[in-house]
């Protein structure tokens, strides 16, 4: 398919009007009968997402709605009443209530349907962390709580189920700065105050940088997991050093360092986001 | 005054202002002064301040004005010219003017050259063609004399006045001219002037000899001056030499321009004085007349005397030095020559050395006492060879004392030489006679002080005086005295201490000074009271006229007294004379200074004290006191050298043998005369003879042994000297016995009168023309020394050369050497050359008679060879004619045979085929009968031939039946092709229809897969709500067991958690037909809490979904409704959900129509029952059958 695609997409890309040509192949790729999955993991890794198709093609990628598009309808159906019925029953078994946050109320709905919930209820959220925080961020991203469900719930098994080790992602984290630090100064002062250890690496990787990034810019990181690449973490990593290599050199103690780190600026989200892209296609 | 008149108002006051401080005792503001003027000639351009200091000097007749006069430069040089011109036409100032403008020559300034122009020139001309005045005349000569050689090239056009005035001028000697001012003039005068001619006829026959002796010719040859001829002009021609230009030369190559192009004026002068033969006034070489020089030099105060003096003296050193060498062996002369030399180099001939700071008068009373010495020595020198200081030097070990004896003659000769000019002195009452010992006092003085400094030399040198005199007297030098001499030459070293010499000579002639007067007075010595005798005779007079009588009378102790005269003097001429010392002065002027300033100093005093009383300063009165003391001076010095001259000349007696012939000129005779010429011919003949040696120029000159005079006459300037020595020995001697009024050295006014005007002109007169004759010599000195100086730097140049030739005559030698060698080894490889020549001509002999025999042999054989070859020819020609033949032969044999051979195989061939005819004919013959045979046959055959009509019939029958069945078969292949499109028709169908039914396959699928998804969602969901149900129940079961623990303390007995949950059961399990079952179950419920066990069982029975399609086929609202009650009675919450549910359900088991009876047929009613009892365990197997059917599809 990428090979019809328009002469002028090298010049689209060229101006920087990317999104035209996408939307269009998205399009057609979504027409076709039954819609290849394969394809539109292809095309989420390759290519920037339209905001106005992410949805549906999470969906899709997600098994949340079948390859036919006839069925979708039905599919939806049966879906946001299972999510209405867990809800419920959540909020029935008192597990939320009215001022619970949606990770949580998530969170409970996700252990009730997965009947992972003990009678001991409260015991194992700690484990849930990361799925809280994707589900919080997921329903920012997406306005119907259905939908933030239901891609909260899939995305995380799906990303349960492909992650490496995180102390592997680490590692790989490790060796990429050292190849893109282009002085080695970072990765110096990294070594010299023996922040490794103690970086929140495992909490991003775990989490997929859910709360860390601010929503708008996870959105296009989280397509390129979606499509099934989730090494893109790493390079997230290892761009958020980079882009706050400045300050991160100019800080002494390791301690101020973790400190900023922990709270990044909003607004260097799309930048780390681009970076971070740039660097993984440089490396894939 | 007049001067000041010329520019009025405000510069007057200034001018005259100047002009006073200019003649202030001040020496600082004289200087200052002189400065501002020379600035202010810079500055101005106009002609007013010339104008003004040439008047002034017109009236004050100032040296210093002088001064500034000569140094005028370009612009103003024009004026001064003029005025100079004005001032010589005029009556009133020409004798001013005519001094002035030779200082101005002497000065030799840039623009002397205007000088030969008009208008001073003419002026000049006519001035000395008419006017008798003989000092304004012997100046203006003198003018013309300097102006000569600076001017060489434009002179040529003034010569015939020149000659004109020189003739004229000559005339003067023998017809004195009568001026109507003088009167008379003296003749004294004459002598000046004659001096003054005599140098301008040097001068004049050195550069234009030609022009000049045709004009004497034109000119004497008259009759009226042929007595002027005799008188004067024969002398003078006596002592030149034949100018060679008179013989290369003409009259227009001698006025040529061109001919003085390349000479400057000092190459002029001694060209000129080449030509002389004079001793004063011409040269050997460079040689000048220094007795001239002397005599001059008093009248010249201003210019700085000591500076002349040393010039002098060197080269009179010169000439001994020059003169020496032909008599001595050259290892003695240049023994000799290294003292000599030494002093005349150390003057620097190239650069001034520096300069002695002496007071004029110490120096000049030093030297007053030290040239009485010299005179001593210079006498002794004659008699003694041992005493002289210039041999002893040299000596420096007494094996050499024969030698140094030997030397001493030749030194005697020096001496005289040196002393030539004494007979010149004879006259001269300037105490001339220390001149020509100044050289030896030079170094006799000097050489012992130069080792040591102190007090001691001194008094050794005076003792060495005395000794010399001593030995003098003795006629002979004793060796102790020898041995003396040698210690204190020994003392003094060979020229090293020159430099310091120069410093501290004045000093130590100070000290020799004192020392030796007083050693002098000490002495017993009976030679010596005898010269202090002598000396002290002249004294008294001086004295009594002067201050001190009563000294005078302590005649024990007149020398100290003198030498407290002479310090008086000192200061004086200090005050006076300091100011105008030169500085420039050289380092031996020790040497010299002696004769000059002993008779400068007092003269030119005197000089001065006549100007300054002309000039009428306010120090008049002191003045004269000055001048009665200087005058007095000169002639206790004059009377000291006088009296040395004629110890010397009663040492000498035995020379005394010419004296008549020299007395015979003399006028004023007397018996010291004799005696002092006695003395002096017989040095001048030795420096006649000296000088014959030399130039051969004098062939007539007589040697030693036999001395005559080689001038009958003398020449002027000697004329002179001799008159200005006997007039100073007659004032010396008989200074008592000349009445008072005839001394002009007495002051006059201390009687009260005046002194005769003549005298005191006459006097005034000769030293003006003194003066006169000093500027001269002055300028000649100077040119001589720029010319020593140039002569030095040749010297210089000529020894580098030398040392080059030397080095380079070395080398040829060398070379030479290498010649010879090089001819040798030369010669005898031409012998070899020779030999091996012999021997290969020997060979090529004996190879050349070998080579003949070879080559008559060589003859022979080759004769010998073509016959053999003419015979080898012949036999080959009858070898091959024989060869032919035989071939030929050899070929007819063949073919011969080859014949035979054809003939003998065709002979055969005829044979073979007459067999074969044969045969043949017989076999035809056989085939004619076989022939004959089958034509019968076949005639027989052609009769028996026919044909039948069935065979037509079958024919036509086959054919019939052949159109029958091909109609036959175009219908079947009709109906053939219908059948077949029929087919494809229906093959086509059979394609759509099985196209259609993919297609429907396909959708089938498509569908399938679709209602799988939503299977599977539904799966999901329905998943989802049993993992609710099961939490659900799990949270009531919670609730359940927490109201039992509630109730439990109220009903104590067992069977009550038995009843609660009775109800609860038949509730739930009314379709359960069996009872026991369920009593089972929640025996255990209640036992434990309910966990995963129950889950995991139900999985494993997989019928649990047939009472499901049990419930659909037979009583699904009962489930539903029991569901419902037991919802309802549980929460009402729950209705909503249930209702939900139901078509959930519904559809369920529409999906799973067609398992349902498959499950059903497993599962039978017990299955149901057992579903009644777990109810906890419904949702699991409800899934679990679902998940069942759906594997099972």
């Amino acid at each position: 398919m990428s090979d019809e695609r328009n002469f002028r997409t090298y010049y689209y890309d060229k101006f920087g009007i990317s999104g035209v040509e996408e939307r269009k192949s998205l399009e057609i790729l979504l027409k076709e009968k039954p819609i290849s999955v394969e394809k539109l993991k292809q095309f989420c890794l390759r290519f920037a997402m339209p905001v106005l198709y992410r949805n549906y093609v999470w969906k899709l990628i997600l098994d949340i709605l079948c390859a036919n598009p006839d069925g979708h309808k039905f599919l939806m159906q049966q879906r946001s009443q299972k999510y209405n019925d867990l809800h419920h029953a959540v909020k029935l078994l008192r597990y939320v209530h009215e001022d619970t946050p949606i990770g949580k109320v998530f969170l409970k709905m996700y252990l009730v349907e997965s009947g992972q919930i003990k009678f001991e209820q409260y015991k194992f959220d700690s484990e849930f962390e990361d799925f809280v925080s994707i589900a919080s961020t997921m329903a920012d991203i997406c306005d119907d709580m259905t939908d933030a469900y239901l891609f909260s719930v899939e995305f995380y098994k799906m990303f349960i189920k492909s992650r490496d080790s995180t102390s592997n992602l680490v590692q790989k984290t490790i060796h990429c700065l050292k190849s893109e630090d282009g002085d080695g100064k970072l990765f110096d002062h990294f070594k010299n105050h023996d922040l490794w250890s103690s970086l929140p690496l495992p909490l991003w990787f775990n989490s997929c940088f859910a709360r860390v990034l601010p929503e708008t810019s996870i959105e296009r990181i989280w397509d390129k997991v979606v499509g099934g690449a989730h090494g893109i973490v790493v390079y997230v990593a290892v761009a958020i050093f980079l882009t706050f290599k400045r300050p991160l050199l100019s800080m002494k103690s390791r301690e101020d360092m973790l400190h900023y780190l922990m709270e990044l600026p909003e607004d260097c989200g799309d930048i780390i986001v681009t970076k971070a892209i740039d660097l993984w296609s440089k490396h894939s | 005054m007049a001067v000041n008149s010329v520019d009025g108002r405000g510069v007057q006051v200034d001018v005259r202002e100047l002009f006073n401080l200019l003649e202030s005792n001040q020496l600082k503001t004289v200087d200052e002064i002189t400065e501002e003027i020379q600035q202010h000639l810079s500055a101005v351009k106009e002609s007013w301040l010339i104008n003004s200091l040439v008047d002034y000097y017109y009236i004050a007749q100032t040296e210093r004005v002088i001064d500034i006069l000569m140094s005028v430069r370009e612009p103003h040089d024009k004026h001064l010219v003029e005025k100079l011109a004005d001032g010589i036409k005029s009556e009133k100032h020409q004798l001013l003017a005519m001094k002035l403008l030779l200082h101005v020559v002497c000065k030799q300034p840039m623009w002397v050259h205007k000088l030969i122009k008009p208008p001073i020139f003419p002026a000049l001309i006519r001035c000395l063609k008419t006017d008798t005045d003989i000092p304004l005349l012997m100046t203006g000569v003198m003018v013309i004399t300097v102006l000569l050689p600076a001017i060489p090239s434009l002179v040529g056009k003034h010569l015939p006045d020149i000659f004109d005035i020189f003739g004229h001028l000559i005339n003067f000697n023998v017809k004195k001219p009568s001026s109507p001012r003088e009167g008379s003039v003296p003749d004294v005068f004459l002598l000046h002037l004659q001096v003054a001619l005599y140098g301008l006829f040097h001068r004049l026959y050195g550069m234009f000899p030609y022009t000049f002796l045709t004009f004497l010719r034109h000119h004497y040859s008259k009759k009226e001056n042929t007595a002027a001829y005799e008188e004067s002009i024969k002398p003078m021609l006596e002592r030149v030499r034949l100018h060679p230009h008179l013989i290369s030369g003409t009259r227009e190559n001698e006025m040529d321009a061109k001919r003085w192009k390349s000479l400057e004026d000092h190459d002029v002068i001694v060209q000129c004085a080449k030509m002389s033969l004079d001793q004063i006034e011409g040269t050997w070489e460079e040689i000048s007349c220094p007795v001239a020089s002397f005599s001059h030099k008093p009248i010249l105060p201003t210019a700085g005397k000591t500076q002349r003096k040393t010039p002098t003296g060197d080269w009179k050193k010169l000439k001994t030095s020059v003169s020496s060498p032909p008599q001595l062996s050259p290892t003695v002369t240049t023994q000799d020559l290294s003292p000599f030399w030494s002093p005349s180099l150390s003057v620097g001939l190239s650069t001034p050395p520096p300069s002695q700071q002496t007071t004029p008068a110490s120096s000049a009373l030093e030297n007053s006492l030290a040239s009485l010495h010299q005179a001593q020595q210079g006498t002794s020198g004659n008699t003694s060879t041992t005493d002289t200081p210039r041999g002893t030097p040299p000596i420096s070990t007494e094996e050499e004392k024969g030698r140094g004896r030997l030397k001493g003659q030749r030194e005697i000769k020096k001496l005289s030489l040196s002393n030539k000019s004494l007979p010149g002195l004879v006259e001269s009452k300037s105490g001339s006679s220390s001149v020509p010992p100044s050289p030896l006092r030079a170094e006799f003085t000097t050489e012992p002080p130069r080792g040591i400094f102190k007090s001691l030399p001194v008094m050794q040198a005076a003792r060495e005086l005395q000794f010399d005199v001593g030995s003098a007297r003795r006629s002979l030098g004793t060796p102790e005295l020898l041995a003396e001499n040698l210690q204190d030459s020994s003392f003094s070293g060979d020229g090293s201490f020159r430099d310091v010499e120069a410093e501290r000579s004045d000093l130590m002639e100070s000290y020799s000074r004192d020392a030796i007067m007083k050693t002098q007075t000490t002495e017993e010595d009976t030679d010596d009271q005898e010269v202090s005798d002598l000396t002290k005779n002249p004294v008294p007079p001086m004295f009594q006229t002067a201050e001190s009588v009563a000294k005078f009378m302590r005649s024990v102790n007149r020398i100290r007294f003198n030498s407290m005269t002479n310090e008086v003097e000192t200061i004086l001429a200090q005050e006076k004379y300091s100011c105008r010392r030169n500085s420039r002065s050289c380092p031996n002027l020790h040497k010299m200074p002696v004769p000059e300033e002993e008779v400068e100093d007092p003269l030119s005093r005197s000089v001065s004290t006549t100007f300054k009383t002309s000039s009428g300063t306010p120090k008049v009165n002191e003045m004269k006191e000055n001048a009665e003391m200087m005058t007095s001076t000169p002639k206790t010095n004059m009377s000291k050298t006088s009296n040395v001259t004629i110890n010397m000349a009663s040492h000498v007696v035995n020379n005394i043998t010419y004296h008549r012939m020299d007395s015979s000129r003399s006028e004023k005779e007397s018996d010291f005369m004799t005696v002092l010429k006695s003395v002096l011919v017989p040095t001048k003949v030795a420096v006649c003879q000296r000088c014959s040696a030399q130039c051969f120029t004098s062939p007539n000159k007589s040697d030693q042994d036999l001395p005559v005079p080689v001038f009958e006459t003398y020449s002027p300037p000697e004329l002179l000297d001799k008159h200005l020595h006997l007039g100073g020995d007659i004032h010396a001697k008989q200074l008592s016995r000349i009445p008072l009024t005839n001394q002009d050295s007495i002051s006059w006014t201390h009687f009260g009168g005046m002194p005769p005007a003549d005298e005191i002109n006459i006097l005034r007169g000769q030293i003006f023309m003194m003066k006169n004759q000093i500027l001269y010599e002055r300028n000649k000195r100077e040119l001589h020394a720029k010319r020593n100086r140039r002569l030095l730097r040749k010297i210089t140049t000529a020894n580098a050369l030398e040392e080059q030739t030397k080095a380079q005559t070395e080398q040829i030698q060398i070379l030479e050497t290498e010649i010879q060698n090089l001819r040798l080894s030369m010669k005898l490889l031409q012998e070899e050359n020779r030999r091996l020549k012999q021997t290969s001509e020997s060979n090529e002999y004996e190879t050349q008679v070998k080579l003949r025999a070879c080559l008559s042999e060589l003859d022979d054989l080759r004769s010998a060879k073509t016959e053999m070859n003419t015979l080898l020819i012949r036999q080959r020609e009858d070898q091959d004619a024989l060869k032919a033949k035989l071939q030929n032969t050899e070929a007819k044999l063949f073919q011969e045979q080859r014949m035979n051979q054809h003939l003998k195989e065709q002979v055969q061939m005829t044979q073979r085929l007459k067999e074969q005819v044969l045969q043949l004919h017989k076999e035809l013959l056989l085939m004619g009968e076989l022939q004959g045979k089958y034509e019968t046959k076949l005639n027989i055959i052609r009769n028996s031939h026919h044909a039948k009509p069935e065979q037509d019939n079958m024919i036509t029958t086959l054919r019939a039946e052949n159109k029958a069945l091909k109609e036959k078969m175009k219908i079947n292949t009709l109906n053939w092709d219908g059948v077949g499109k029929k087919i494809q028709e229906l093959e086509g169908n059979l394609q759509n229809k099985q196209l259609s039914i993919e297609e429907l396959k396909r959708q089938l699928h498509l569908a399938k897969i679709c209602h799988e998804d939503e299977i599977k969602a539904v799966e999901d969901k329905y998943n989802s709500i049993c993992s609710i149900n099961q939490r659900l129940e799990g949270h009531i079961m919670s609730l359940y067991g927490q109201i039992d623990q509630m109730e439990r303390p109220k009903q104590a007995k067992s069977g009550q958690p038995d009843q609660m949950e009775q109800p609860n059961q038949a509730k739930i399990s009314k379709p359960q037909p069996s009872p026991d079952s369920a009593d089972g179950t929640p025996r255990e419920r209640t036992g434990s809490v309910p966990t995963s066990p129950p889950r995991v069982k139900p999985a494993l029975t997989k019928m649990s979904s047939v009472p499901l399609g049990c419930g659909l086929a037979g009583t699904p609202p009962p489930v539903a409704r029991a569901g419902h009650e037991a919802s309802q009675s549980d929460t009402g919450k729950t209705k909503s959900d249930i209702t939900k549910l139901q078509p959930v359900r519904r559809t369920v088991t529409e999906g799973s129509e067609d398992t349902a009876s498959i499950s059903s047929n497993e599962s039978g009613g017990s299955l149901i029952a057992r579903r009644g009892n777990t109810l906890n365990s419904d949702g699991e197997e409800k899934s679990q059958s679902s998940k069942d059917s759906g594997y099972n599809k």
